[in-house]
């Protein structure tokens, strides 16, 4: 979540706008420009996050994941976007020891995590999937962007594929001074903000949406949030969207996991890595990464690296 | 310093990221008329690039095999149509009414918010009027109303489309 500039001195002209995107709001800010040419790259930095949603996304039958999903055992070609995204899972897979996984999608469809945003309309999935299905089924061939699930699954590329949006839609900004793209808990921001210094990127609370818990001064920096507290599961409430293939169950012990990264895809799926690790190893995880890491536990611990300090304000 | 594990990790999301952007074909110029609405569906008049995932591909392979479908008549039908949005901070209902193809008013039918309603009544039903979208400027202060105005907005849209 972006601070909401009101309050603050805006010495630079700015441009904001909002769009439904991914599941959630998008807001996308541009500093030091006229509106026309704001506009204009606004609409190809969410042409760009749009086609990246339409590649990767699970509850679209149209999409390439779908696609994929219904041709198990065949080697598919698929877009450049699922392909890396789909490499990235995997290779988080494998640092996690499967505790990060995108063949997840079965679960999450029968906690109810199976409706469609927009149109509300559910999954149609019905038999596939394995419950024997991991990371390790997915096979990439790079030199022609191919994949070939070596059983049937259902593929979620949540922790990855809206990091990856973000990213993309942040090439189309790069000649502006400054910009901010708040993509509900994935956040990317460049430059100066309309006040002519560093963002202000609140970590939001996992109870009062409205007063950030920590605030961050950053900038050429991603700032994701993967919390236990946004998406419950409408079957089971006691459930949510962070699921550990490995335990059998969503993540327990974190109700919010923050990392701070160059790129919005790494911090998002190392902030969901982080969450499904659980509070002993969360920051650990991160810490090894390189990256900064800020995370509230069940009991209203938080926990912080040591590397994330020098943002806080 | 980082591990090597996360060198890596941070090398292939680098790759991804510049890989994807070098493939192009992501950013499609939006065409005069388009709006965030045009963005969702498949492209009217996209690049001649983009990617053919498009609905109701039975096959959909990569490759630039764009099928251009631009919007000959108007966008919306005729009448009024309804729409809802709830978030944390409450609920909102909106009828948004259109004549001759266009949004002629749109109307917060049921507000059950925290805000109250004159934050953004009337600013944003005529702002959406004046623009014939729902994309919608931030109001400062408000931005969880605006997001529920312009989700209620495009779901009234959506029943809308012609």
């Amino acid at each position: 979540m972006l601070d909401s500039p009101g309050h603050r001195n805006h010495k630079l002209p700015h441009f904001a706008e909002s769009f439904l995107l991914m599941g959630t709001v998008v807001t996308i800010r541009v500093v030091g420009t006229a509106k026309g040419p704001a506009r204009k790259s606004i609409g190809r930095s969410i042409a760009a996050m749009t086609e990246v949603e339409r590649q990767c996304s699970r509850f679209d039958e149209a999409s390439a994941l779908r696609h994929l999903c219904r041709h198990p055992g065949e080697l598919v070609p698929v877009p450049p976007a699922l392909f890396h995204a789909l490499r990235i899972a995997c290779e988080m897979g494998a640092l996690t020891g499967g505790v990060f996984d995108p063949t997840v999608g079965r679960p999450l469809e029968q906690m109810g995590f199976n409706r469609h945003y927009l149109t509300q309309e559910a999954v149609e999935s019905a038999g596939a999937g394995s419950p024997h299905a991991s990371y390790r089924d997915i096979t990439l061939f790079e030199d022609t962007l191919s994949v070939r699930l070596q059983q049937p699954l259902m593929l979620d590329l949540g922790g990855v594929a809206k990091g990856l949006a973000v990213d993309l839609g942040a090439q189309a900004l790069q000649d502006f001074e400054g910009f901010a793209i708040d993509a509900g808990g994935d956040v990317y921001v460049h430059g100066l903000d309309p006040s002519g210094e560093l963002w202000d990127v609140g970590i939001e609370h996992p109870k009062r949406p409205d007063s950030p818990i920590r605030r961050l001064r950053v900038s050429d920096m991603a700032v994701c949030t993967s919390g236990s507290y946004k998406r419950r599961s409408p079957l089971n409430p006691g459930l949510h969207h962070l699921w550990n293939p490995i335990t059998q169950t969503s993540a327990q012990g974190l109700l919010s996991c923050t990392v701070a990264a160059p790129l919005a895809v790494l911090a998002d799926a190392s902030a969901t890595a982080a969450f499904l690790s659980g509070p002993q190893q969360a920051m650990d995880f991160i810490e090894k990464l390189g990256l900064a890491g800020f995370a509230v536990t069940e009991d209203w611990r938080t926990l912080e690296t040591a590397s994330m300090r020098r943002y806080m304000r | 310093m980082p591990s090597p594990s996360g060198v890596r990790l941070m090398g292939l999301c680098t790759i991804a990221v510049g890989a994807i952007y070098a493939a192009g074909y992501l950013y499609t110029e939006p065409s005069a008329q388009a709006n965030a609405i045009a963005a969702f569906s498949p492209p009217a008049g996209a690049a001649p690039h983009h990617a053919a995932t498009s609905a109701k591909s039975a096959s959909p392979t990569p490759g630039p095999t764009a099928k251009p479908s631009p919007h000959p008549g108007p966008l919306y039908k005729d009448g009024v149509h309804t729409g809802f949005a709830s978030n944390p901070y409450g609920t909102l209902s909106v009828a948004v009414t259109v004549i001759r193809g266009k949004i002629a008013t749109v109307k917060i039918t049921s507000y059950n918010m925290h805000y109250p309603q004159s934050v953004i009544d009337p600013q944003l039903p005529q702002e959406a009027v004046a623009k014939q979208t729902w994309r919608i400027y931030i109001v400062s202060g408000a931005t969880a109303s605006t997001y529920n105005f312009a989700e209620a907005v495009y779901n009234a849209l959506q029943k809308a489309r012609a």
